[in-house]
């Protein structure tokens, strides 16, 4: 196994691809989810370290499904979780940390900020 | 039975008479008859006989003729003569035979010897005759000696008797024809005595047998009448005079049995006229007693009158005293009934007098009293008497005006004695002059003091009541007690009266203060009205309550806005505790209240949010305020500010702010991505490749969307402008097609109709609504490679005409799912499913495409099925341009101007087709062909449109059709820039007037050129020829005149130097 299992859901195809580009360099397996709903099943059949998502998406926001992992994810249930959000307000954060969002990431991000965050989360140093 | 026999009498008498005047008749008649015929007999025999006669005498002739021609002939022998001898002798035997015939009837024996003769005649006539003719004359002598002569003599004899014999018989018919006539005569005659001797006989019957009897029968009755006693014998008479008779002696009996009887009669009604004058004595006698009784009965009813009189009006004094609550009407009512009842003659009251603003009369002077106002003086009197007391006169009635006066010398004293004593006072005195005058004759008056009282009580008499009656009257039993006890009632219900006035007076003195404080009142209110009418015209609703909560004052849009339960008398958070219960609100906005209401917070603020499900939410900023109001005294004054539309716009404004952030985040977080793994990581080629080509997709969608979204906003915020110019949208909507014509393999398939499609629009905005919908219908139908175009005429949903142009762009493609379908003209919206994930865009597209569509004044839709394909088509007006063909074609932006100029040349018999805008104009041509040109161009060069006149002008000159069209350029020109422009030359630009225009026009129509003939305001050729070239126009020649100058243009070809 070695690599750590990262699962992304973002809805927009470009940053899906900037995502994926960015931490399949640093080693990590990347699955990816075009929605809410394709992320609910892909947390209910595979086991992922870390979950990226996305807040806006169609079928389930970002939020929705971090609540859902909260509640009935399983062996996902305690993951850290990221919330790729465009949003920066204080409120939408709130709700978003009761959902059980680790770490807020707001657009346009660095992708060597978001690796270094992966890595703490992951629990992987950097290389 | 009468009738009966009367009717036989009268029968009898007609048929008697009729009898025997027909008797008469046919007795007349038989006789008439009689003598008829006897002279018929008569006149027939006569006629015979005379016939007979006749026939006798021309028989003789006849003979003698022959006789007479036998002698001739024997005498001279000749032959003619014995010819006629022969035929006289045939004639006369023809005739003797006749006769023969005609006695041969009767009397036949007459003729015998005649006829005896004749014979002989006959044979000696014929021997004479051959004796003649044998000429033997002798022997004729002898024969004739012999026989002849005698003979012929017998024999005329013999007709002469037989000739009288009938005449006698002819005169003895003739006689008894006389006799006869004369019968005819004398029968009538007789008949006519015979008639009047019966007519006598008649008479003589119907005297005896009905006139006597009748005659006699009226005597009789003439009798009875006179009262004779008469016997009538009916015996004689069987028949209606005999029933007569026996009637009239029935009735004589009648009468004569019925005066006895009347005699009887009368004897019995004198018996009782004598009785009844007996019985009428007695009646009369009666009669006096019950007169006499009756006048009692009235003397008594009389008394009861007068006594009812009395009480009636004690009655009406009694009523007058308690039914009028006026101290002067009771006075003038109570006291004329007083004097009435009581039988005084007039009355006075004086009191003494509350009112202070009176003041006693002064040295009262006695030239005073002559005055014109008795009232004024009788008053003055008064005073004058009691002044230290300042006494009133309140009532008078009754004294002369001037003699009130003289009481002043004496009554002083009996009128203060009553007062003083309390008691009546009664004085005689002698009536004064003026009293006299008014009372008549009387000596003596008699005046009765009363002392009276005021409401103030017993003790002491606040005035004194006179009563006078002139002279001495005895006064009836009782009537003094009476009077005296009218006169207490009066006394009494006085003092209850003035005491009532006075109640009355306090009582209008708190109606007066009622009044004036009820206006403070309705002022008060008007003032609280006019507040309350500003406070609701506040759009804030405003509560004011109690420190305890109790509101009270709302104003009319907290019921509105809130709700009408807050309302004056309730409890303020208990009301919002009930609101919310009502509406089911989760709230704690009572609890709230009280708070601030126990805090007695000044000048706090809250935001309250009303929120009732199902409801649209209002959003109110609270305020409280501390109020010291004179009315309420210590008050809260809450005032919900209305924030909801300020939410409403927040609210759409975070939420674009949002979306856009979001929009714009993406593309912007590849680029920085990618950007900054290229710049930090060591790419290899084709992943930089790939990531660039990332960046600048990326890059240009963030740029659109850029783009759009300030298209979108300039929309939005009204700040868009549309420049609606004519245009045909055929050429533009081919233009934009090419454009997308093979991209991404679709091909798009035109299809546009024959003539060109103007519509007055904006170009540029049509092209970005085209470029949108075409990119759309390509982008959302990925692998086909076909996008249909097409342009229509269509008519709209109100109007049958089709006066619009649809453009509709359709795909093959995804199309679009139901419930995307409401909102897909909705901004930021784009259809999500994983087909479409690829598909980039921002989601305004659509958004920007309607709002131009309907800011063009446009109409967009659209119709989809999923997997088959949409078409969006958008809707606009089409403009009708008139036909320029054959007509004048006048350019000017300047309304008035151009219909100054259309109008000139109208009157001139030429059709105007006027424009204010190149373009209008060029697609007019343009749709009118090339053989419909017009006669004439007047051009104004600056115009409405973007194209100017040059362009016209240009256009005109390019194309071969429309080259030999001459051309007026009617306004000024400026001349080109760096042209060295004379002073002079600056005064000669001036445009043409319109009656120049309109002979200038007239003068280019007919002249005949190839090329393009202008016409310009210039009279010099330097700056002509410098103008139409600035403006890429060739000139050919100019012809400068004093006005102007007309140049002949270069053809060139079209689409030349613009």
């Amino acid at each position: 196994m070695g690599n750590k299992k990262i699962l992304i859901a973002e809805d927009e195809m470009v940053l899906r691809f900037l995502l994926t580009e960015t931490l399949e360099d640093e080693g990590f397996d990347i699955d990816e989810a075009e929605d809410g709903r394709l992320a609910i099943d892909s947390l209910r059949y595979g086991e992922y370290d870390l979950v990226i998502l996305d807040y806006m998406m169609p079928e389930a926001t970002g939020v929705e499904v971090c609540r859902w992992l909260r509640a009935e994810g399983g062996i996902n249930a305690q993951k850290p979780v990221i919330l790729l959000t465009a949003k920066a307000e204080e409120k939408d954060r709130e709700e978003a940390r009761q959902a059980g969002v680790s770490i807020f990431v707001s657009k346009p991000f660095s992708p060597a900020e978001l690796t270094e965050i992966v890595h703490d989360l992951t629990g992987e140093g950097t290389p | 039975m009468i009738g009966k026999a009367g009717g036989s009498l009268q029968r009898r008498i007609a048929y008697g008479t009729m009898a025997l005047f027909l008797v008469f008749g046919l007795l007349l008649a038989a006789v008439e008859w009689g003598v008829h015929r006897q002279y018929t007999d008569i006149s027939t025999q006569l006629d015979d006989r005379i016939e007979r006669l006749n026939l006798l005498q021309d028989t003789e002739r006849a003979f003698l003729e022959s006789v007479s021609y036998l002698r001739a002939y024997a005498a001279y022998g000749r032959e003619d003569l014995q010819n006629q001898a022969t035929s006289a002798r045939a004639d006369y035997d023809l005739l003797f035979n006749s006769l023969s015939a005609a006695y041969a009837a009767e009397n036949a024996s007459d003729i015998d010897p005649l006829a005896e003769m004749n014979g002989r005649f006959e044979t000696y006539y014929v021997d004479a005759l051959q004796l003649i003719a044998a000429g033997n004359e002798d022997a004729l002598d002898a024969l004739a000696q012999t026989q002849g002569s005698a003979l012929v003599r017998q024999m005329e004899d013999e007709f002469s008797g037989l000739v009288t014999q009938q005449r006698d018989r002819i005169l003895d018919l003739s006689d008894r024809g006389r006799f006869l006539a004369r019968m005819v005569l004398i029968v009538p005659g007789a008949a006519l005595i015979a008639a009047l001797v019966a007519a006598l006989l008649l008479i003589r019957y119907l005297r005896k047998s009905f006139i006597s009897p009748v005659v006699q029968a009226e005597s009789a009755v003439g009798r009875i009448e006179r009262g004779e006693i008469v016997e009538l014998d009916a015996s004689p008479h069987r028949n209606e005079i005999g029933s007569l008779f026996e009637g009239i002696g029935r009735m004589a009996e009648g009468i004569r049995s019925r005066q006895a009887e009347l005699e009887n009669n009368l004897l019995h009604m004198e018996e009782q006229r004598e009785e009844l004058e007996a019985q009428n004595d007695e009646l009369e006698a009666q009669n006096e007693q019950i007169l006499e009784q009756r006048e009692q009965l009235e003397r008594a009813l009389e008394r009861l009158t007068r006594r009812e009189e009395q009480l009636e009006a004690i009655n009406t004094y009694q009523r007058a005293l308690v039914g009028l609550t006026e101290l002067g009407d009771f006075l003038r009512e109570a006291i004329g009934q007083l004097i009435f009842v009581t039988g005084r003659d007039a009355a006075m009251l004086v009191m003494r007098s509350g009112d202070s603003r009176r003041t006693p009369a002064e040295g009262w002077r006695a030239d005073e009293l002559a005055g014109d106002k008795p009232e004024a003086y009788a008053d003055e009197a008064f005073r004058a008497r009691f002044g230290e007391e300042r006494y009133e006169l309140l009532y008078s009635s009754g004294y002369p005006a001037s003699s009130q006066a003289s009481f002043v010398g004496e009554p002083a004293g009996p009128a203060l004695q009553a007062i003083a004593a309390n008691r009546p006072v009664t004085r005689r005195r002698p009536v004064s002059g003026a009293e006299a005058g008014v009372h008549g004759a009387y000596e003596t008056a008699v005046d009765t003091y009363y002392p009276v009282y005021d409401g103030g009580g017993q003790e002491r008499p606040a005035g004194f009541l006179l009563l006078t009656s002139y002279g001495d009257r005895p006064s009836a039993d009782g009537e003094e007690e009476l009077a005296a006890g009218m006169i207490r009632q009066f006394i009494g219900a006085l003092v209850a009266q003035l005491t009532q006035a006075e109640r009355q007076r306090q009582s209008r003195e708190l109606e007066r203060l009622n009044r004036d404080l009820e206006k403070e009142k309705r002022n008060l209110l008007h003032q609280r009205d006019s507040t309350q009418q500003v406070i609701d015209s506040i759009h804030e609703a405003l509560i004011v309550c109690s420190p305890s909560g109790e509101i009270l004052m709302c104003n009319r849009i907290t019921g509105e806005m809130l709700d009408p339960i807050f309302c004056s008398g309730r409890n303020f958070a208990d009301a919002m505790d009930e609101m919310n219960e009502k509406f089911g609100i989760e709230d704690d906005s009572g609890e709230r209240i009280r708070v601030a209401l126990d805090s007695g917070l000044d000048g706090t603020r809250a935001r309250y949010a009303f929120e009732p499900p199902g409801r649209s939410a209002r959003y109110f900023e609270v305020y409280v305020q501390k109020v010291e109001d004179v009315l309420w005294g210590d008050v809260r004054l809450f005032v919900f500010r209305d924030r909801t539309e300020e939410e409403e716009t927040n609210r759409l404004r975070d939420e674009f702010v949002s979306v856009v952030s979001h929009e714009l985040r993406t593309p912007l977080a590849s680029i920085l991505g990618f950007a900054e793994i290229m710049l930090n990581r060591t790419v290899k080629p084709e992943k930089a490749q790939k990531y660039l080509s990332t960046i600048h997709g990326e890059a240009t969608r963030l740029s659109g969307l850029i783009g759009d979204f300030l298209d979108l906003q300039r929309i939005e915020a009204g700040k868009q402008t549309y420049r609606a110019l004519p245009l045909n949208l055929k050429e533009l909507t081919a233009e934009i097609a090419a454009q997308w014509d093979g991209r991404s393999g679709h091909e798009v398939r035109l299809t546009l109709p024959e003539e060109p499609c103007v519509v007055r629009s904006d170009g540029d905005r049509l092209k970005q609504v085209l470029h949108n919908l075409l990119s759309n219908a390509i982008k959302y139908s990925p692998g086909k490679t076909l996008v249909d175009c097409e342009i229509r005429r269509e008519a709209s949903k109100e109007t049958e005409a089709e006066n619009r142009w649809v453009v509709e762009i359709r795909d093959y493609g995804l199309g679009i799912p139901e419930e995307a379908k409401p909102q897909l003209f909705g901004k930021f919206y784009r259809v999500d499913n994983s087909d479409r994930r690829q598909i980039g865009g921002t989601g305004l597209g659509l958004a920007i495409v309607k709002e131009m569509v309907e800011g063009l004044g446009g109409e967009i839709s659209f119709d989809s099925t999923l997997g088959v394909g949409s078409a969006f088509r958008f809707a606009l007006p089409l403009l009708e341009l008139p036909s320029a063909a054959g007509a004048v074609l006048v350019l000017e932006d300047d309304d008035s101007l151009g219909g100054l100029i259309e109008e000139a040349f109208r009157g001139e018999a030429f059709r105007v087709c006027r424009f204010s805008e190149a373009e209008t104009a060029l697609l007019a041509l343009e749709a009118g062909n090339a053989e419909a040109a017009p006669q004439l161009c007047v051009v104004d060069l600056s115009l409405a449109g973007e194209q100017s006149g040059w362009d016209f002008i240009r256009y005109l000159a390019a194309d071969e059709g429309l080259r030999s069209v001459p051309i007026i350029v009617s306004s000024a020109l400026d001349p080109p820039a760096g042209y060295a422009e004379s002073e002079s030359g600056k005064y000669l630009r001036k445009p043409f007037t319109v009656r120049e225009l309109l002979e200038l026009g007239r003068r280019m129509i007919a002249s005949v050129h190839a090329g393009t003939e202008l016409a310009l305001p210039l009279p010099s050729e330097a700056l002509a020829r410098a103008s139409l070239e600035t403006h890429g126009l060739g000139v050919r020649q100019i012809e400068v005149e004093p006005d102007f100058a007309i140049a002949e243009i270069e053809s060139e070809d079209k689409g030349g130097p613009t």
